[in-house]
């Protein structure tokens, strides 16, 4: 998801205007980027899944 | 906070900035990922949202202006006090404060835009769907939900064909959620300007984060819970309904989980806002930075472990009541850090007294009233007596209404005119803000009476000793409610125009943080060009 | 003597309903149980602490506000952190709130003891009235709000509510209990949650179904005690008024046998019901 949003955010013209100090420092900021987000998603889904995994087994546990 | 100096970093790609306006007609906003257009989205659907629930909510307090059964069936009353809440948490409260995050994060971190501005884009329009979902359920034959916001089984499981929307809306509203505090995080942690560390940044800027946060880990169990409800209607499970060996008892649980942190996920970007205003109508810079950064901290952590409280009445072991009892008296001593840091920012401060300082100071007064009464629920005995009764309803609306809703006011009309360029009608403004503070403590403050004498919450129609603090509440309801109109009023006069703002907006006062060096309105583009924090 | 007493306790409880007095009612009332008195207490000393601290806070913010105005002159101090002060009011708030948490931690563990209670009553939930049954001595009937009620409630009934007695605090079958007797209440409920509320013994508890809760009070006085459904269970929450009638230990007697002739007649209606309770205790244990 993130792939595609990132490495358009320089180009796109009402996107991501950013004046980064090199390609290099940008792609590092892009690659940062992706990972935060990525991560926290996974920590959301987790999240969902772990509370529904808890009743389950609240339920249907000893 | 700190001196600011934009200058141009090394080698940047000058060419590539062709500096252009916002796209003309509807696709500006359809298809907007300029931060300032979708927090100008949010706020604008947030104030709409803020009228339909103050809508229901004046149909409730209407029905309960004198005693009997005048205007709407019981079951109707009970679908507007749910509304009233879903539509107010959900659409007014939430989405007003992330517009801010939108318009002013970037703003104050001095980065360009928020990190993903598509997902950004995508997070707001789902909302108008979600609400149309919930709002379209009040046509239904079977009627709008009509179990309380809590959605508590078994009684949410009787609701009729609305029950598949309101939870299909509901889970909208989480997806909304959790991308924005996806994009406020990895925005704070990503895109800050270079010497911004993370304890030169805003007050405002750091009580999202940490909301975010909060978002992020409890979104998601509202879904799950909402989620097992639907497969208990649906699909024959047993989650919670005590006929199949279910509990519903963990339905609250799970609920409060999320509830519990999603209280402060509505106060703590609040704490934000009045840390911004108070420093710079007092002159002064804000009183223990790092305290107040901490207690922010602080009482996100507690807010994970004192959930229970909601629920001390449906019978848990005595240790139990225990714990929560004593983890949710010590929300209090963080949340009192707070209050006296802010007291102690005006101590000794040179004080004027523009709409935004009066909203804050109006907040510090009437939140702090709110987070007594707070205090008085934590003591499980008291409780016992509290529990479901009006003076619940007079605590929560105490730290939402004055609390959340006055901080959001005040964040307006301090940021207003560096949005629109225009400042707006101070005179209308304080007039606003002094019909407001009175109507809203003749709406509230009764209330604390009525729960104290006995009146339960979420009746249609009481006993005749409880009428006539409630026509005084109910009086004060509809003063409330027409004064908002006025607020409406000021916003769109200052969107159409008025005298110029200048950069600083608050000449007089002393505004701190990056904001304040754009020109007002600020540029489509802001920061393009990094500045620097020293 | 004792019908004095009753007379007195009798008009005492019927007060909060005259509205010439009790009105514009700003507190909680005392109560009239052991426990409700203790929670009052609570109350107050909670109360009275937050207002004292409000007095200072609020008094150091109009202090601010009316002293250092911009208006007046006042020049900003410097000062933006004292790390002495911060202290302070971090540690004072926190014995403030071990002072509040022991009385609260006291009155709790009193509240959970419903050991040797005198009479055990089982009250069930229900869409919408109670059911109430006196597990040790064969009884059990519904309590349903009165007719007057019923009838002025009704949307754009047109009746004066005001010139209703008890309005929506009435009922036809009223719970009975012995003055000074431990009463033990075992709450439950048969369809959605409800929750058994009189302010004037201080305590509520949910009734929950497939969970049986416990609580308990003893009534210092005789009189009548009204108190409602607390926890939102429907389109006619507001319609299932709790009312306990607190007698002398011998008008209690009598009702109890009057009671017991009936009760057999009464006994096959209520078959049904009792099963449905029966099986959800046995779940319980």
């Amino acid at each position: 998801m993130s792939e595609w949003v990132v490495s358009e955010l320089t180009e796109r013209r009402d996107g991501l205007h950013h004046a980064p100090a090199s390609q290099v420092e940008a792609q590092q900021r892009r690659r940062r980027i992706r990972r935060t987000a990525l991560v926290l998603a996974l920590v959301a889904v987790t999240f969902y899944v772990l509370f529904i995994a808890m009743s389950v087994l609240g339920v249907r546990g000893p | 906070m700190s001196t600011v100096q934009a200058h141009g970093v090394a080698g940047h790609h000058a060419d590539a900035h062709d500096h252009h306006g916002p796209e003309k007609g509807w696709r500006r906003w359809v298809f907007a990922t300029n931060h300032k257009d979708i927090g100008t989205m949010y706020l604008l659907f947030s104030l709409a949202m803020f009228f339909i629930g103050g809508l229901m909510a004046l149909i409730v307090r209407a029905e309960l202006f004198q005693p009997g059964l005048q205007l709407v069936d019981p079951y109707f009353f009970n679908t507007m006090t749910t509304m009233h809440a879903l539509v107010m948490i959900f659409g007014a409260v939430m989405p007003a404060f992330v517009g801010l995050a939108n318009w002013m994060i970037p703003l104050q971190i001095g980065a360009p835009d928020m990190a993903l501005p598509r997902m950004n884009n995508f997070s707001f329009w789902i909302l108008p769907f979600a609400f149309t979902l919930l709002l379209s359920t009040l046509f239904f034959e079977s009627g709008g939900p009509a179990g309380g916001w809590t959605m508590y089984p078994p009684l949410a499981l009787q609701m009729g064909e609305t029950f598949p929307m309101t939870i299909f809306a509901i889970h909208l509203m989480g997806a909304s959620s959790i991308m924005g505090a996806i994009n406020v995080i990895v925005t704070v942690m990503n895109m800050r300007a270079p010497g911004m560390s993370l304890l030169k940044m805003p007050v405002f800027v750091w009580g999202w984060l940490i909301t975010a946060y909060l978002l992020i880990a409890v979104m998601p169990v509202l879904a799950g819970a909402v989620t097992m409800l639907l497969t208990d209607y649906y699909f024959g499970t047993s989650f919670f309904q005590a006929a199949g060996g279910g509990d519903p008892v963990m339905y609250q649980h799970i609920f409060w989980f999320f509830g519990h942190p999603e209280v402060y996920i509505m106060i703590l970007p609040a704490f934000g806002v009045v840390s911004e205003i108070i420093p710079t109508f007092s002159r002064k810079r804000l009183f223990g930075y790092d305290t107040m950064v901490y207690a922010i901290a602080a009482i996100a952590f507690l807010s994970f472990i004192v959930w229970a409280h909601h629920m001390f009445t449906v019978g848990m072991p005595l240790a139990g009541q225990m714990f929560f009892m004593l983890s949710t008296m010590l929300i209090a001593v963080p949340t009192g850090v707070k209050i006296f840091n802010w007291t102690a920012t005006m101590f000794k401060g040179s004080l004027t007294f523009e709409p935004p300082m009066l909203f804050a100071i109006a907040f510090l007064f009437m939140f702090t009233i709110g987070g007594f009464s707070g205090l008085m629920l934590a003591i499980v005995p008291a409780d016992f007596q509290y529990h479901d009764s009006y003076f619940v309803v007079a605590h929560f609306h105490y730290v939402l209404v004055p609390g959340a809703v006055f901080a959001i006011m005040a964040a307006v009309y301090y940021w207003l005119p560096k949005w629109t360029g225009h400042m707006y009608n101070m005179k209308l403004a304080k007039l606003h803000f002094w019909l407001s503070t009175i109507f809203v403590n003749l709406l509230f403050f009764p209330q604390h009476f009525l729960g104290l004498a006995g009146m339960p919450r979420r009746i249609p129609d009481y006993s005749t000793q409880f009428a006539d603090w409630n026509l005084v509440s109910s009086i004060g309801a509809f003063g409330f409610g027409f004064a908002q109109l006025l607020f409406a009023y000021i916003v769109w006069q200052s969107i159409r125009g008025g005298a110029k703002a200048t950069d600083k907006v608050w000449d007089g006062g002393a505004p701190q943080g990056l904001e304040w060096t754009l020109s007002s309105p600020p540029p489509y583009h802001s920061f393009e060009v990094a500045p620097e924090v020293k | 003597m004792a019908k004095t007493l009753k007379y007195a306790a009798g008009l005492a409880a019927c007060l909060p309903g005259s509205a010439a007095f009790a009105a514009w009612d700003l507190n909680m009332p005392v109560g009239v149980t052991e426990l409700s008195r203790q929670i009052y207490g609570l109350h107050m000393l909670i109360l009275w602490v937050c207002v004292i601290i409000a007095v200072l806070v609020f008094g150091a913010i109009i202090y601010s506000i009316v002293k250092f105005r911009h208006s007046k002159g006042a020049v900003a101090a410097t000062f933006d952190h004292s790390t002495k002060v911060e202290v302070v009011w971090t540690v004072i708030p926190i014995a403030i709130l071990v002072g509040m948490a022991i009385p609260a931690a006291e009155t709790l563990i009193n509240i959970e003891d419903t050991r040797d209670s005198d009479l055990t009553v089982k009250v069930t939930g229900y869409q919408w009235k109670w059911h109430y049954e006196y597990l040790d001595h064969d009884i059990s009937f519904f309590s349903t709000m009165d007719r007057d009620s019923d009838r002025a409630r009704q949307l754009r009934a047109g009746v004066d509510v005001r010139g209703i007695d008890n309005y929506l605090l009435e009922v036809d079958n009223p719970m009975v209990v012995p003055v000074g007797a431990k009463v033990r209440v075992l709450l439950t409920a048969n369809d959605v949650i409800h929750s058994w509320w009189v302010p004037e013994f201080g305590m509520k508890k949910d009734a929950i179904p497939g969970f049986i809760n416990e609580m308990w009070f003893r009534a210092d006085e005789p009189g009548t005690y009204r108190g409602q459904c607390a926890e939102l269970c429907g389109r006619d929450h507001a319609y299932m008024p709790v009312v306990v009638k607190v007698l002398p230990r011998e008008e209690y007697e009598a009702w109890l046998r009057e009671q017991q002739g009936e009760g057999a007649a009464q006994a096959a209606a209520s078959d049904v019901t009792s099963d449905a309770a029966a099986q959800i205790v046995a779940k319980a244990e």
